[in-house]
């Protein structure tokens, strides 16, 4: 495993549809508020924390892609690109320092994937975003993908505590040829703790994402989800199971794609646009694994073409012991 | 009373909606629609979180944006639709029934020449006008308010979607006038709600529905296109 050496500093970003990053200390002028928080009282109790991370991908001459200029402030913490032998794609840390997403704290992160780069890019685990107690948890990404570029990013599963409000908001740029694979899995909460589970009683989760390809938006997804879920409305969005999962493809897709298990539903969606979304709903476990297996699987895809293996799951040099790791027994 | 109002929210309006049942027959084939009072939860639930914070706020702006004459603002939010119908059978669906409800507005003398104007805007790469915004242009162009216009939106597609189970469970007419007597509350308000709901926040998030859409489309034997 060879982490490639990281340069220090902050750089501006420009990316998607954002006004150009200030470079340094990140934030809350940074931060964007939907509408559907507008009502929320700002952040200012001491436990809420503004952090997050800029981050060039680049390649050596050696094809390896690796950190060019890079920003983090904590909560969040980068660990250098893991390049593993075999791999085409480096893989990408992000590590919370916190127990998970508390009221009021903003996470920002934003991605340039430099032309020829290949990284997936992660969180250690799922991200548990505490009880609100008047304002809103958030975590607001933007990529900007350049030609030949491949990125995943696979923020890890969501879980909605009690009383919980949070936003995602998500703003790609792709470039004629930049291709990215985006992943989403939600629980139910804190589902299996016996007599204390929490199951789909947070207070609100608003999703806002979209995708240009050459300024032209190309994927939008937005939703609000006001909690708590009644039976009728758990049956409507989870299909009365415990998860969904989600992935929106930008680039092509194997058309014998294998992407559903046992005991899972699950479709494929392609839109006019070029992009395709994948969907399921079931145990969360099984969930999480098809989201993460599906969506390394379209990568190996991309760069072995047909029958190669999917990116990272196969590694001999990389413990699986990860959230998206192949579990010992496939679904 | 406005009646091109009523008339574009017909449900014998020749645009094919008839056609489709939005998921549902999908929902039949699993057994969780099989009588009065599933199929009546069930398009509660897509009212309430499907079509109105969904297509319901994009109504209400192409209505606003088609009185003040912003075609451009027309032309994002079809975009808007195009990007965020995920299943292609209710995607083209209602492609299908905003072009035909264009077209149809386009041979009537109280909207045609506005309508040209308003829907030239649209760039040709651009796959078509969605039901929605479609809809929104229509009933500006005949003097509907907002909350007129989006009442009669979602009247006419919970009307839609009653008359598809009414077909398919199947149930009796009078129930299925009664179930829709019983949603007019819910319709009131959703469209309260709604209509001040900011353009950008349009949307739904509902994987288990947009997985029943897909296998709508892939049952052994169906009535519906969608």
């Amino acid at each position: 495993m060879t982490p490639p050496a990281a340069s220090a500093g902050a750089a501006p970003i420009p990316a998607a549809d954002e006004p150009a990053p200030k470079t340094g200390r990140i934030t809350r002028a940074e931060i964007v508020t939907p509408p559907e928080f507008a009502d929320c009282r700002p952040a200012g109790h001491e436990a809420a924390r503004v952090g997050g991370a800029r981050v060039e991908l680049t390649t050596t001459d050696g094809g390896i892609t690796r950190l060019g200029r890079c920003y983090q402030q904590i909560p969040l913490r980068l660990m250098p690109p893991f390049a593993l032998q075999d791999e085409p794609a480096s893989l990408l840390y992000f590590i919370t320092l916190t127990a998970g997403l508390l009221d009021g704290d903003a996470h920002l992160v934003r991605l340039h994937a430099r032309r020829g780069s290949r990284a997936v890019v992660t969180g250690q685990a799922a991200a548990r975003v505490h009880p609100s107690r008047g304002s809103f948890a958030t975590q607001q990404w933007s990529a900007k993908v350049e030609d030949d570029a491949f990125l995943v990013v696979l923020p890890g599963p969501l879980i909605p505590y009690a009383a919980s409000r949070y936003h995602q908001r998500g703003r790609v740029d792709l470039a004629p040829r930049g291709r990215l694979i985006w992943g989403d899995v939600w629980y139910a909460g804190r589902y299996s703790r016996g007599h204390l589970s929490e199951r789909f009683v947070f207070d609100r989760i608003v999703q806002d994402f979209e995708a240009r390809r050459s300024g032209r938006l190309v994927y939008r997804e937005r939703f609000r989800w006001d909690g708590p879920w009644n039976e009728d409305a758990i049956q409507w969005h989870f299909g009365g199971e415990l998860a969904a999962g989600s992935l929106m493809v930008a680039g092509p897709v194997p058309d014998d794609l294998a992407f559903d298990a046992p005991g899972v539903r699950a479709a494929r969606l392609p839109l006019d646009t070029g992009i395709t979304c994948l969907r399921w709903c079931g145990p969360p476990a099984i969930v999480t694994t098809l989201v993460a297996r599906t969506a390394l699987a379209v990568a190996g895809f991309w760069t072995g073409g047909p029958g190669a293996p999917p990116w990272l799951l196969e590694s001999t040099a990389l413990a699986p012991n990860h959230w998206f790791s192949k579990p010992p027994m496939d679904p | 009373m406005n009646l091109r109002l009523l008339q574009i929210a017909d449900s014998a309006l020749p645009i094919s909606g008839y056609t489709h049942s939005w998921g549902l027959e999908a929902a039949i084939a699993r057994g969780s629609v099989h009588d009065p009072e599933t199929l009546e939860r069930w398009t509660l639930q897509w009212l309430r979180e499907n079509l109105g914070p969904f297509e319901g706020v994009l109504v209400a702006a192409a209505v606003r944006a088609a009185t003040s004459g912003d075609a451009d603002e027309l032309v994002r939010l079809n975009r808007d639709v195009e990007c965020a119908f995920a299943p292609p059978s209710t995607r083209r669906a209602s492609r299908e029934m905003g072009d035909q409800l264009m077209a149809l507005g386009a041979t009537w003398e109280w909207s045609a020449s506005e309508l040209r104007l308003l829907a030239g805007a649209l760039p040709a790469d651009e796959p078509g006008w969605h039901h929605p915004v479609a809809f929104g242009i229509l009933g500006a162009l005949a003097d509907g308010s907002v909350e007129d216009v989006l009442a009669a939106y979602l009247h006419q597609a919970a009307l839609g979607m009653i008359g598809a189970g009414v077909r398919s469970v199947p149930i009796g007419h009078t129930h299925g006038q009664q179930m829709l007597a019983y949603l007019h509350d819910e319709i009131r308000g959703l469209v309260e709600d709604v209509q001040r709901r900011e353009p950008e926040t349009a949307g739904s998030g509902s994987p288990s529905y947009e997985i029943l859409c897909d296998e709508q489309t892939r049952l052994y034997a169906r009535v519906f296109r969608s």
